[in-house]
Formats: C-alpha cells, structure tokens, sequence
C-alpha cells in the first residue's frame, strides 16, 4: 500500500515540477495545483455534477444485473434461447454503441432514461456472458450430484448452479461496474446539462484545460471507490468466493 | 437358500447397455448382466477400466436406463424407490460454499425443501461417529481428502437409506488413508447394515470389505464371474494375513488376467 502511494505522489511531484521549470501553458498541460484551484473555484457546485454521474452509472449498472441474470439463466438452462440470442447479443456488440447514442437520445429523449441506457449498453454484455460461463462451469461432479438428489431445475440453480457461478458473477460485475463509469461519460458527453463527463466537455469547449483534468480526476477515484466496493461486497458476503477464486488462481 | 427367497435388496436382470459413441458409432458397454444383491449383503465390483463397473451402479440410481432388460431396488423400478439409496461419488463432491454439516444435509433440503433442528442433531450425530464432530462448521476446502471423503458418506447415510452405492470411493485417496478409510466403512457397515455396492480398482480392498466380489471384464462389459469370500466378520488387519485372504485375491486375479499369475511370476524369475 505504501509503495504505490509513494510512486503516485513523486509523479505527482514531477509533474508539477516540469510544468514549472519548462513552462508549459495551462491550456496544454495544466499544474496539479492549478487543476485542484480550478475545482476548488467550483466548490459546493461540484456535487450535483458528481451525483448526476453517479447516478447514471448506478441506474446503468443496476439495470445490467437485472437484465443479465434472467437472461444467462435463460441462455445457460436451453440451448434453444441460446442459439436464439446469442447472434442478436454479438450484433448489438459490434456495434459500436457510441454511434447509437445520438439515435437513442431521439428516440428516448434528452433525459436520464437515455443516459442510463447508453450506460447499460456499453456495461451489460461482459456481465452477460461472465454469468453463461459462471453457469456452464458447475462442476461435472456437482451437476452429476445434483441429478442424483433429484433435484428440481430451481433447486438446481439455487442450491448448485448460482452459488458455484459466484465467482464469474463477480468477475463480470467488476468489468461491468468500471464499463459503467464509462458509459456514463459517453452518455454525458451526447446529452446532459450536468455530470463529470459535461464538465469536460464544457470546459475543454473554453479551453478551461485544468478543469477538465480536475473532472477526469474525479472520474477515476469513483471508479475505483465503485470497483472497491464490489470486492468489499465479495469480500463480506461471499468469503468463499474470494477463497475459491485464489485457489484457481494457484 | 434365504437369500433367493427374500426380495433382494437390489437386482439388473438380462441389462443390455449401449452408447453412442462420440463419432455415433453404437458401442456395448454392458452384456447381459445379472445380479441379485440381498439385503444386507456387501458386494463389490472389480474389474479393469471400461468394463461397465460404473454404468451398473449408474444403472441403479436411475441416471442411465437400461437398454434392456430390468433394474430394480427392492423390487420395484428404480426409480418408485430412489430415496431408499444413497450413493458416494469418487471425489468427495462437497459444494466449496456450504459447510460440512450443510453439505451433509444437502439431500434433505432437497427432499423436504427445508431443513429442522431434528435434522441437524441427526447430521452431527454422523458427523461425530465419523470423527468429524469439531468440523461440522468448517468448509470443505480446510479438511483433508480422507475427511471430506467420511462427509461425503455422511451425506449419502443421512436419509438413513437401505443401499448404499459407492463408485471407487477412496480411489482418489493415499494408500494409507485407504486403508484407514476401509476400516471405517467396514465399521460404518458393521453397525448400520446397509446393502453396499462398492466399484474399486483394487482386489485387495475388494476381498477385505465383501461378502462377494463381481469380477468383471471389459468391451463389453461382462459378469466374468462371481467370487464369495469366506473370511470371518468382523475383519481386521489380521484378516489380510489369513490363507483366505491370499486364495481369494489370487482367484480374482487369475480370472482377471487369464492365467496363473503365480506360475507368471516363478517363470519371470527363471
């Protein structure tokens, strides 16, 4: 913990350092001193920016756990809606979804549905797939038990497949939360009138570089308080988990 | 004789078995196999790889249908009787996530959907008559194989079922805990008296835990023949010493390998 802390802050240091010393214009490179003066400047104005983003990744990211898990049970249970869906899921992939987002903001309006929307595209897909892999992967010993005990296809998934899937789950819930931070950027970027992602393009709009360096900053610690919680949630719920996925690892 | 007269405890009458194979070619693993277990009884099943040791067991837990011909469990068809049979896998199959005594009692949520204190005092019970007493809230991964093996037969005894069948279940353990683990069955057996059905590889744990060892011999999978072994009960160490031990073993392995491996070893040494 102190290595990484002490390499940030000599970067830290040298960067303004070389400002300093050579000169570089603000509008190129700004200071970390000047881009932390530029958000102090904002001050209280700053929260509802960082609260509107935070939302939309939020509502982004719930709706792709809602959506995903039905939908890999479905695809991991028959072969049928796996073969039926799984083509159409590729094609919205490579399809490069900041090309639809002007499209959705005319079909969902300038609102928050079309942010989280956006944000949902982009986060959802890795999820979607991590839970396949997470349900096909039972163990043959474990899926041969369970059709020993006669189990019924919900006492299946709820006392075998999903808990053995834990894992995946919760790598693909890390893809997806820091996809989602992204997706809300994206959004921001075609429709907002506030949010970390409309800061950036407001202030590059009037070449306020150190403001934009500031929201980017701002960007980054809440992808990583995010993608931490998600392994705090692992870590306290599901110690197992954890366990398992460093037993593989070895 | 008692036994033919009593319904047996399990019984394949003429089973024929087939695959497919994965290039679709039809392949015969079991031809016209029939055995009669009696309640009670303890058989074994020996035999080289393929030969259909584990498709018979399967056979009984309903996982696989006959092609032909007929399983039954005390009489009835398979499946009318499933829950009077508990089966050990060859690894311990536990669920990493659920403790000791929750994976004991997995077929019980299962069966009934929930779980009572009445239950879970019965599941200690056999946790504790198994040595695994002070473990029954730890997870699996923090035991040993040999005991997360003992849970594993703990899970198969908890529905208190009449048959027990067991496909290579120490196969995956060292010789020593093996050999430990053979005892304790026996000692299991000794107290409860299930009908077991054991695979195994090994003729040695063969003839030490059976009343008769099934020799069988592969493509396709065959009853080659039927070995009783009349060592006395309770068996020990001692009883590996006895003469029995020694004729029994080495009949087993003259039917398995087709000639006198006595006389082989003699004229390897000449």
């Amino acid at each position: 913990m102190a290595i990484p802390a002490l390499t940030l802050v000599a970067l830290v240091l040298l960067w303004e350092g070389a400002v300093r010393v050579f000169g570089i214009p603000n509008y190129l490179l700004p200071a970390p001193t000047r881009v932390l003066a530029e958000l102090d400047k904002l001050g209280v104005r700053l929260v509802p920016n960082i609260g509107a983003t935070l939302l939309t990744v939020l509502a982004g990211f719930l709706a792709s756990v809602v959506i995903s898990l039905p939908l890999a049970v479905a695809i991991a249970s028959s072969p049928f809606v796996a073969r039926a869906v799984y083509p159409l899921l590729l094609i919205t992939q490579s399809t490069p979804i900041i090309a639809i987002a002007p499209i959705l903001v005319v079909m969902l309006g300038t609102g928050q549905l079309s942010r989280a929307t956006i944000t949902f595209l982009i986060a959802f897909f890795p999820l979607l797939v991590s839970m396949v892999t997470g349900l096909l992967s039972t163990p043959r010993e474990a899926v041969e038990l369970s059709r020993v005990l006669r189990t019924s296809f919900l006492q299946d998934l709820w006392l075998i497949r999903l808990p053995a899937s834990v894992p995946f789950v919760f790598s693909g819930l890390k893809v997806a939360i820091s996809l989602s931070v992204i997706g809300a950027v994206v959004a921001e970027f075609v429709t907002a009138n506030k949010g970390l992602g409309y800061l950036i393009t407001q202030s590059t709009a009037f070449f306020n570089v150190p403001l934009a360096f500031g929201s980017v900053i701002l960007l980054s610690i809440m992808g990583v308080l995010l993608f931490q919680s998600i392994v705090l949630v692992e870590r306290i719920f599901f110690p197992w988990a954890v366990q398992s996925e460093r037993i593989t690892r070895e | 004789m008692s036994e033919a007269a009593a319904t047996p405890a399990l019984s394949l009458e003429g089973v024929w078995q087939a695959f497919a194979s994965a290039d679709g070619a039809e392949v015969l693993a079991l031809r016209d196999l029939s055995l009669a277990v009696a309640p009670g009884e303890f058989v074994s099943l020996v035999g080289p790889s393929g030969c259909g040791k584990s498709t018979a067991l399967r056979l009984v837990t309903g996982l696989i249908e006959p092609t032909r011909g007929c399983a039954a469990i005390l009489g009835r068809p398979v499946e009318a009787n499933l829950d009077r049979v508990g089966m050990v896998f060859q690894k311990p199959t536990l669920l990493h996530w659920l403790s000791i005594e929750d994976n004991v009692l997995l077929p019980v949520r299962v069966r009934r959907g929930r779980v009572g204190e009445a239950d879970r005092t019965r599941a200690r019970a056999l946790l504790e008559s198994t040595g695994l007493g002070q473990f029954a809230s730890k997870l699996p991964h923090e035991l040993s194989g040999g005991m997360q093996q003992r849970a594993g037969i703990c899970r198969a005894l908890i529905q208190d079922p009449d048959i027990l069948l067991m496909d290579e279940p120490f196969g995956a353990l060292d010789a020593l805990t093996r050999e430990q683990m053979c005892f304790e069955l026996l000692r299991i057996w000794g107290e409860r008296r299930k009908t077991i059905v054991f695979v195994t590889h090994s003729i040695p744990e063969a003839v030490l835990l059976s009343d008769r060892v099934v020799v069988m011999s592969a493509r396709p999978g065959r009853i080659e023949s039927i070995v009783p072994v009349p060592l006395p009960r309770p068996r020990t160490l001692e009883s590996m010493a006895l003469p029995d031990f020694q004729a029994c073993t080495q009949a087993i392995r003259r039917i398995i390998y087709g000639y006198d491996t006595e006389r082989a070893v003699v004229g390897a040494a000449l």
